[in-house]
């Protein structure tokens, strides 16, 4: 049982922090090229959560903070979520961007030669092709 | 013809499949920056038009817009959305003129709203509300009790408000204003933007 308003709106600022935290996250995971609709969707649960503490604060401390603790609840291991799409992302972008580059690279290279080898054919046997 | 006739050929074939190969990573490159971030707030009726707003108004009846957002930041955006109920008198937001000078109400938030849209992504709810509120006949004053925003009851005792004789109401002003999470500053700031409605309470 909460009785302090003061300690109901310290588990509100709580609550706040790990939002903004959890935000911060995302934004980092978006910068980096993850699909972040699960992380919103669990973002947006646990925003709607936190505007209901702060709506019944002024008149039931209790639900206030039993808000608030679902909220932050709703936020539990997010970051490390956030950061191992971040990281996984990251990941692949630089593979598909290695794979892109190198794969042409390996064009022209293979035309290179396919052409030094039809070229040689062509010589020593005086040929046409 | 010789081999050399082919040359030419043989080098455009090689460079179109090395390009095609780059492509992917030759997008994400070659992309045409966007020069214009901003976002779109406003209020819809139940027909998802602008046209049939909630005006003349009766106490204890319910009525509904649909608030919508659209993020065109360029990256997911936090909003938080301030419900503000005013009379002709008290303060007012604003969003046109200089930055420095638009300002949001100085009034009390009523009811919080927190969004989070993708970049690019709209966001929408309806919002549901009724006031009940009674008519002093001496003052000729409008006194509000209370209101409901989508089913919270909110204290608006010590509200009250006048006949307007030039736009014959008694005026009520319902105001969504847009605030915007600053990650640097760990802060909500005024968006520059709210959407509002003008009421009439009737009394009869």
């Amino acid at each position: 049982m909460v009785n302090s308003e003061n300690e109901a709106a310290a588990k509100i600022t709580e609550a706040e922090n790990a939002l903004n935290s959890a935000y911060e996250a995302v934004l980092q995971a978006e910068k980096a090229g993850a699909n972040i609709t699960d992380l919103l969707s669990n973002l947006t649960e646990a925003g709607d959560l936190l505007s209901e503490a702060k709506l019944v604060l002024s008149t039931n401390e209790s639900a206030a903070v039993d808000f608030a603790v679902e909220s932050q609840a709703k936020l539990n291991g997010f970051s490390a979520k956030a950061d191992a799409l971040a990281l996984a992302a990251t990941q692949q972008r630089y593979w598909d961007f290695m794979v892109n580059i190198e794969g042409s690279v390996a064009v022209v290279c293979g035309g290179l030669i396919v052409w030094t080898v039809l070229k040689r054919k062509y010589e020593k046997t005086g040929s046409e092709v | 013809m010789g081999l050399q006739n082919y040359r030419v050929l043989f080098m455009a074939v090689t460079g179109i499949l090395a390009l095609l190969v780059a492509s992917p990573a030759l997008s994400r490159l070659l992309v045409y920056p966007r020069t214009e971030f901003f976002t779109e707030l406003s209020l819809l009726d139940l027909n998802h038009r602008a046209e049939n707003y909630p005006y003349n108004i009766t106490r204890g009846l319910n009525y509904s817009v649909f608030l919508e957002i659209a993020n065109h930041l360029g990256y997911t955006a936090y909003y938080l959305v301030e419900v503000k109920f005013r009379n002709q008198t008290q303060s007012a937001p604003t969003s046109f003129g200089p930055l420095a000078n638009r300002t949001p109400s100085s009034l009390p938030s009523l009811y919080n709203i927190t969004v989070f849209v993708a970049d690019e992504e709209v966001w929408e709810r309806e919002v549901v509300f009724s006031f009940n509120y009674g008519f002093n006949e001496t003052l000729l004053k409008v006194e509000f009790f209370n209101m409901t925003l989508n089913g919270v009851e909110r204290d608006l005792r010590g509200l009250s408000t006048a006949w307007n004789a030039s736009s014959n109401r008694f005026y009520g002003n319902l105001v969504f204003e847009l605030w915007l999470f600053n990650a640097s500053s760990s802060a909500f700031q005024y968006h520059e933007r709210f959407v509002d409605l003008k009421l009439n309470m009737t009394v009869s």
